[in-house]
């Protein structure tokens, strides 16, 4: 099966009306909630998941997805005419995209930005239909020391990418694997941390963690931080399509940008918000007059907005060939896929090329639909930003009752939310990182299988994981990581890292 | 203070995990993982602490913010979950609804009660006729 047919094959499945109505939905409030302070996608995404159980697991995955990148085309819109990014990824944007937005140059800021997206997002998609095939045949001679040594990996690598403290995101990386592992053994079938209670068999419910450590708490810590409206830059937005002179500056980081954010989409730990700043840092090396940067230079917002928007289709490539997600908004589409039922992995191609290429094909179609509804709808998005606080925090605080309750029509999620909530506000207060935590939680069950297994399969030797040659990699890899931090110029380098986001 | 709380819960996972069985290298038990995890946690979180003490960061984190709102706010949804199947959805989501737009304190009596009613309304017919979620009647359907 040639690429072209497959992507037939995955547009037969996404133009389907449902599906095409599940796209819409998820880009249209990814780009709300880009837009929106005080809920990231991560938040609405897990909101949301409850709602997809009744539907099809390709129709929750494209309607999750399009929450993912739908919010990154909004962020930029507040970063550009508030200078307040309205997520972690569109940071780097207020640099540029503002000061554009000062000079009266709104329309080609936000123009270029959802342009740049547009390309980004669609070139990250091909090289994802070209790398994820090769990439699945080759992981499915990988036993479980492999994906043993690769989990351990994309966790040392996310907790060193941690903006704060390493001793905590690594704390936080092991707490995550408790919380992942609660529940019935695999093997005895015995009881572990259930207290005797019947929801717990299945282990703690995705939905009510997230929602807790990232819904609830970021309403009560806004709360503490009186959240008031902000005032809108003046101006008129006009001239949306940028000119030939806007395009001539910006091509070349648009190109840069889709491939940097596809390439660092892979990595583990690699994300929207390390792309965006990576590719800032590289148009203004190249540039041949740097000192634009910071005082309105198109290339400032260009190259950010695609890298970011590429980084999400390299995203799914961890995701859909291993199983393995590389952060923590594909580690919640991985706890989606497998509340569907469906286990992603290498032989995910093969046992449902239909979910697979119809992920793929839906980040086309979203991508169209998302540039139609930037560029007419901006004017919309600006009244949105002009919702008070004090309107939105209860309805957020509705959404995620209602979302913990419907998983089980149980009270019990809704306590456990509210539980994880408190737990996530004093994290965030004390400058524990969540997203460590997520991501373990979520690799928790299959990190204790792999271990499990693999010492079985050893005779209790630890060495397995340094004689087969994938493993050993990974393994050199992370204990490189592991003692990088005592080495200066490693340190230093590390704190330059942009923090990842985690709303 | 983190650190000790940390430790903690590493110590219980630790004994929780000897007592589901730790096995052996050869053949893991159920508790394997708990055991390892927690003696992690509890290495780490005493790293954690004495680097704390050490950098004397004991940050204040209660002055200078309105933290009595977020606390009320959260007893406040706490209480719902206990009054939620007595009072059942409607009623109770009014509730707190009213309570929570008023918590901002920028909002007259009348506003809280329309925006709550509405917002109820509109919930119900989405979630429940909608969505076909099933909430409970509570006194009102009795």
């Amino acid at each position: 099966m040639n690429p072209l047919y497959n992507l037939l094959l995955g547009l037969s499945v996404v133009l389907l009306p449902i599906n095409l109505l599940y796209c819409f939905i998820g880009v249209l409030i990814g780009t709300l909630i880009g837009v929106l302070p005080g809920i990231g996608p991560i938040g609405a995404m897990s909101l949301l998941l409850p709602a997809t159980f009744h539907s099809s697991p390709v129709s929750a995955v494209i309607l999750l997805a399009g929450i993912y990148y739908g919010a990154q085309y909004g962020g930029s819109t507040t970063s550009i005419l508030l200078n307040i990014p309205g997520e972690g990824a569109s940071v780097v944007t207020c640099l540029d995209g503002y000061q554009m937005a000062r000079q009266g140059r709104a329309g080609p800021a936000l123009g270029i930005s959802a342009f740049g997206s547009f390309i980004g997002g669609t070139l990250s998609v091909v090289g994802l239909m070209l790398i994820a095939p090769p990439l699945a045949s080759i992981s499915l001679k990988f036993g479980p020391p492999e994906f043993f040594s690769l989990m351990c990996l994309g966790l040392t690598i996310v907790v060193y990418l941690a903006s704060g403290s390493v001793v905590r995101a690594f704390m936080m990386a092991a707490f995550g694997i408790i919380l992942g592992c609660i529940g019935q053994d695999f093997e005895s079938g015995s009881f572990k941390f259930t207290f005797g209670t019947p929801e717990l068999v299945d282990g703690i419910g995705l939905s009510p963690l997230i929602m807790g450590l990232f819904g609830v708490s970021e309403v009560l810590l806004n709360l503490e931080q009186n959240v008031t409206n902000r005032d809108i830059f003046q101006t008129k937005i006009k001239n949306l399509l940028p000119n030939l002179r806007d395009w001539k500056d910006s091509i070349k980081p648009i190109l840069r940008g889709s491939i940097l954010g596809f390439f660092l989409g892979i990595m583990p730990g690699g994300g929207a918000v390390i792309s965006s700043f990576t590719s800032y840092a590289l148009e203004k090396k190249f540039s041949k007059h740097p000192e634009r940067f910071g005082r309105g230079a198109i290339e400032g917002v260009a190259g950010p907005e695609t890298a970011n928007n590429a980084a999400t289709g390299g995203a799914f490539i961890p995701l859909l060939t291993l199983g393995i997600p590389p952060n923590v908004v594909m580690a919640l589409l991985l706890g989606a896929l497998v509340i569907h039922g469906v286990a992603p992995g290498p032989q995910l191609i093969t046992k449902h090329p239909e979910l697979f290429w119809g992920i793929i094909a839906s980040m086309y179609v979203g991508n169209i639909m998302l540039l139609i509804l930037n560029l007419p709808l901006i004017g919309i998005w600006v009244q949105v930003l002009k919702i008070p606080y004090r309107i939105l925090f209860p309805l957020i605080l509705l959404f995620c009752i209602v979302g913990a309750y419907s998983i089980n029509n149980s009270l019990f999620d809704v306590k456990l939310m509210l539980i994880f909530g408190a737990l996530g506000y004093f994290m965030k207060k004390f400058n524990y990182e969540a997203a460590p935590l997520i991501l373990a939680y979520v690799l928790g069950p299959m990190f204790e299988y792999s271990l499990r297994q693999s010492l079985l399969l050893s005779h209790g030797s630890f060495l397995i994981f340094f004689t087969r040659p994938i493993s050993r990699g990974a393994m050199i890899l992370v204990l490189f990581m592991l003692i990088s931090p005592v080495f200066p110029i490693i340190k230093r380098w590390r704190k330059r890292i942009p923090i990842e986001e985690t709303t | 203070m983190a650190g000790i709380f940390w430790f903690a819960i590493a110590a219980y996972v630790c004994i929780g995990g000897y007592k589901f069985g730790f096995g052996s290298f050869r053949e893991p038990g159920p508790g394997f993982i708990f055991i390892i995890s927690g003696s992690f946690l509890a290495i780490l979180s005493l790293i954690d602490f004495c680097q704390t003490l050490k950098k004397n960061a004991s940050s204040n984190l209660v002055l200078g913010l309105h933290w009595r709102k977020a606390t009320l706010v959260f007893i406040c949804v706490f209480a719902y979950s206990y009054i939620f199947n007595f009072l059942g959805f409607v009623l109770s989501t009014f509730l707190l609804l009213m309570f929570l737009f008023k918590t901002t304190g920028a909002t007259k009596w009348w506003h809280a009660i329309l925006a709550s009613f509405i917002t109820t309304m509109v919930a119900y017919i989405v979630f429940s006729v909608w969505l076909q979620i099933q909430f409970p009647k509570g006194i009102l359907g009795a």
